[in-house]
């Protein structure tokens, strides 16, 4: 519980109203993130929480236009790449949105198999256990692709295929021929009727 | 001889002529000889004219449909109660020892999906993996989830449920999920795609609906068949409707749960080993599909050229054409689907089949197609033509009337030969209901299954009165749908509508208006000739006229309860519900992961945008790598990596207006970006709220607002 030890926030900054409020805010962007992880236990959650607006509180100094949620939840983004960096044994190449998106995939496979919980952010060594788990695990989408031919085998349609081809080869008069067939039906209609008066 | 050998020497599997097609046929063309003869006669006695040549050549197709669905009652009750099986595939010499097989002979069961209810189709899924896991040789079943969903909720939506499933039944390697950027083949494309890049590890895959439900039992039993009998390429079950919750849906499932079972022997006894595969709850033994079934284009334009729509029937005349017996497994129960729930749904379900079974006519006549195959295509065909060669029918006997006079189809002398064809014709039309109840009479557990005898002979009545209603609003629908499909006015292949909501008065309306109308105009029309006219057409023209009311009242889910209350259309699966339907039809509550609409999820959860990201890096380099198979240019397919500047300014417009700035294309081009959905989960939460759109504050504060509450 190291982080129970950090401040909160203290100074001119957390003193007057609007700035308690922005605090608030930050505050529950990271105890929202946190939980969208599944970090369920409630104390561990706060403390976590405490502990990056302790270290987003010491850079209000050096970057004074920076708002308190957005210096939270950037710390909060910080020490989730450096933690999983640690865990996954990854090095500093792996660019920070795609190995924040490993890790956390790696979470949801062994969060019900390993007890992650309470090394979550923490800067102590982490348990081989988890570090195993964590990066042996992977999504498996589906079984190993193993490609097959599969060709349309034609149809020989008949008198379908004839008719068809000499309609095509007709070309332009193809609409004629259409035309000639309509006005035969129409035709044969007008007979049908004549016929049975 | 080996399996590759034997799909490379199409035929040689054949057994030969059986006798069961000869009866059966012979059966059809008695009787429709005997109605040919007693029509001709009659009408030779009225005065022969050229109306009279062309009524009876109308009524002699029309009677030989209605002789042949008589005959299928006729054989399949005779079957049943004499207890032959003459219809059934023969039991191999072979003994099968599933656990054994399972090892050697892998199972996939594909459930393609396009938009389908996620709720639904993952209960589904669970149900069946289920009971599958119940039976020995469960381990020879892999479940694939084959995704051509277009609609951002629907396809995050499944991201999120198949995750969901894949971790509470702990079956990371056992149910899979692929989604394809785009429906190149629409349904058959889709289960091709499977076949070209998985089909290699499996020996045969079932084919499911997103509705269909099997038993572990079936499916372990349709394998062991499959490896005694290795000369049959697809086994097809007769699934059982399920679900019906409105009145209407209630009465197609008795009606399929009541005559099902003797119409079923019925076509098993003629078809033999040259059955129909009906898209889903069949077995199919893959190499052979592979290599005999990719369905090529037809020549012309649509609604008849282009890609073959009803591909089931095809691809079941290919494996008939190379050689591979097709059986309907009549006996086998644990298979089941769900059906519409209202007229509309079901004539809008017709509209597209109507399309598919018209394209049919093109190949008829193709050559080395089988001949049973052919009466395959042509019932089709006829299912939907019939009701244009009905309507003709009945406008030339209007026409005649009006001109002559209602008394001109009086011989002078009466007509014993015009009486005797209504008889027979009633008879045709009746007695097939009439045997299906005989036959559940003599079977007590069966009887009692359908809440005993009385309940049973009451909804059928019932259903008759509602099926002899229907019959002329459908009669117009199909007529419609064969003329439009003529003059080339075709429609798209949508999501099917599942599940109770009831017709609105406007939706009625709109869709049954003119039939109303066209009833009345008729009505008016024979009234102002000859009330006796109107005496006769009645029948018809009654349903046309509550055609609206019908409609609204019979799709209500009230009125379905109230049917339920009463034990109306009782069947067998809601007396005893097997635990695979109960836990199928309970879809429960909506998938926890995806909390907000598609996009949203996807964006702000960090789980499912990791797991989406995760699968758009699967799918690119499963069409990158399988590009020589797959056949097209897919480089405007793959996901892509490295975010372009037009898509980064949608991602930009995303967060600063919310998803509604966006399209739903726009929306599915920013979920196909790997790094546009990294880059936007990001931002959303390490902006300030300032700098987002108020959907994001929202969400976001909700979040908050959930964990507080926890």
């Amino acid at each position: 519980m190291e982080s129970l030890s950090r401040p909160f926030p203290t100074g001119d900054q957390a003193e007057d109203a609007d700035s308690l409020q922005e605090w608030d805010e930050a505050y529950r962007r990271v105890e929202a993130y946190f939980s969208a992880l599944h970090v369920d236990n409630k104390l561990l959650l706060n403390s976590l929480v405490l502990k990056i607006l302790g270290r987003a509180s010491d850079r209000v100094g050096s970057e004074p236009n920076r708002r308190p949620v957005v210096l939270a939840a950037r710390e909060a983004d910080r020490h989730l790449v450096r933690w999983f960096r640690q865990v996954l044994g990854e090095s500093d190449v792996e660019p920070d949105d795609r190995l924040s998106a490993r890790g956390r995939l790696a979470l949801l496979q062994v969060e019900s198999s390993v007890p992650w919980q309470k090394h979550f952010l923490s800067e102590k060594p982490i348990p081989g256990e988890v570090t195993e788990a964590m990066r042996t695990a992977y999504l498996q989408a589906d079984p190993e692709f193993r490609f097959t031919e599969m060709r349309p085998r034609p149809i020989d349609l008949g008198i379908v295929d004839v008719a068809n081809r000499t309609i095509e080869s007709m070309g332009t008069s193809r609409t004629v021929l259409q035309w000639i067939l309509w006005t035969g039906f129409g035709l044969l209609l007008a007979a049908i009727f004549f016929l049975t008066r | 001889m080996s399996e590759a050998q034997r799909a490379k020497s199409p035929g040689d599997q054949d057994r030969g002529p059986s006798w069961q097609p000869f009866v059966f046929f012979s059966i059809v063309l008695g009787i429709t000889g005997v109605g040919a003869y007693l029509m001709a006669d009659y009408l030779w006695g009225l005065g022969w004219t050229f109306s009279s040549g062309l009524l009876w050549i109308l009524f002699v197709v029309l009677f030989t449909h209605l002789a042949f669905g008589f005959t299928h009652a006729l054989t399949g009750f005779l079957l049943r109660r004499l207890h032959l099986s003459f219809g059934k595939m023969p039991e191999s010499t072979v003994q099968v020892d599933v656990t054994a097989a399972a090892e050697a002979s892998r199972v996939a069961i594909i459930i393609p999906i396009h938009n389908e209810p996620v709720d639904r189709v993952f209960a589904g899924i669970r149900a069946i993996y289920d009971s599958v896991m119940a039976q020995p040789g469960s381990e020879a079943f892999d479940i694939f989830i084959l995704s051509d969903s277009n609609q951002p909720q629907q396809w995050v939506s499944e991201e999120a449920a198949w995750v969901k499933l894949q971790r509470e039944l702990n079956a990371q390697d056992r149910i899979f999920y692929r989604r394809r950027p785009d429906n190149l083949g629409k349904k058959s494309g889709n289960v091709s795609d499977f076949c070209r890049t998985w089909g290699d590890h499996y020996r045969y895959m079932v084919v499911l609906d997103a509705d269909s439900i099997m038993s572990g039992e079936t499916l372990v039993e349709l394998l062991r068949r499959m490896e005694a009998n290795p000369q049959v390429g697809l086994i097809q079950t007769a699934p059982g409707i399920v679900g019906g919750a409105s009145l209407f849906g209630r009465m197609q499932q008795f009606a399929n749960r009541l005559y099902g079972a003797v119409f079923m022997e019925g076509l098993g006894f003629w078809q033999q080993n040259g059955g129909n595969f009906w898209g889903h709850n069949a077995i199919i033994r893959v190499r052979p599909f592979v290599e005999h079934c990719d369905l090529p284009q037809l020549p012309g334009k649509k609604p008849f050229g282009g890609h073959i729509l009803s591909h089931d029937f095809i691809e079941a005349a290919l494996l008939r054409r190379a050689g591979w017996e097709v059986w309907l497994a009549t006996d086998l129960g644990g298979s089941y689907e769900e059906g519409p729930q209202s007229l509309v749904d079901f004539a809008l379900r017709d509209r597209r089949w109507c399309q598919g079974n018209l394209q049919h006519g093109m190949l008829v006549g193709a050559r080395g197609l089988r001949g049973k195959t052919r009466v395959h295509l042509v019932n089709g065909i006829l299912g939907y033509v019939s009701s244009p060669i009905w309507l003709l029918f009945m406008s030339v006997a209007f026409w005649r009337a009006f001109t002559f006079g209602p008394q001109s189809y009086i011989p002078t002398g009466g007509s014993v030969q015009g009486v005797a064809a209504l008889i027979l014709t009633v008879i045709l039309l009746f007695t097939p209901k009439l045997l299906c109840i005989l036959d559940l009479a003599f079977d007590r557990e069966r009887s009692r299954s359908f809440g005993g005898l009385l309940n049973v002979v009451t909804s059928a009545v019932v259903e008759t009165f509602f099926s002899a209603l229907i019959a002329p609003v459908l009669m117009l629908f199909h007529t419609k749908f064969v003329i439009w499909n003529l003059v080339g006015k075709t429609v798209g292949w949508s999501a099917q509508r599942r599940g109770a909501r009831g017709t609105s008065w406007d939706e009625a309306i709109a869709v049954h208006g003119f039939q109303t109308l066209f009833g009345m105009g008729i009505g008016i029309s024979a009234a102002a000739i000859d009330p006796t006219l109107l005496w006769w057409l009645l029948p018809v023209l009654f349903g046309l006229w509550v055609s609206i009311p019908v409609s609204v009242w019979t799709s209500r889910p009230d009125i379905g309860t109230d049917a339920k209350r009463e034990n109306l259309f009782q069947t067998p699966e809601e007396t005893h519900t097997p635990a695979e339907v109960a836990a199928a039809l309970d879809s429960g509550d909506q998938c926890e992961f995806a909390r907000y609409d598609g996009i949203t999820s996807a964006v702000l959860d960090p789980f499912l945008n990791a797991v989406h990201v995760s699968l758009l890096r699967r799918n690119r380099r499963r069409l990158v790598s399988g590009q020589k198979v797959y056949g097209t240019d897919v480089s405007n397919k793959v996901p892509m990596e490295g975010g372009s500047h037009d898509r980064r300014r949608l991602a930009e417009r995303l967060l600063n207006n919310g998803p509604q700035a966006l399209d739903t294309e726009e929306t599915l081009a920013i979920l196909s970006d790997i790094d546009n959905m990294l880059w936007i989960h990001r931002e959303a939460w390490l902006r300030p709220g300032e700098d987002l759109a108020p959907w994001w504050r929202k969400a976001i504060r909700e979040m908050s607002a959930a964990v507080s509450g926890a």
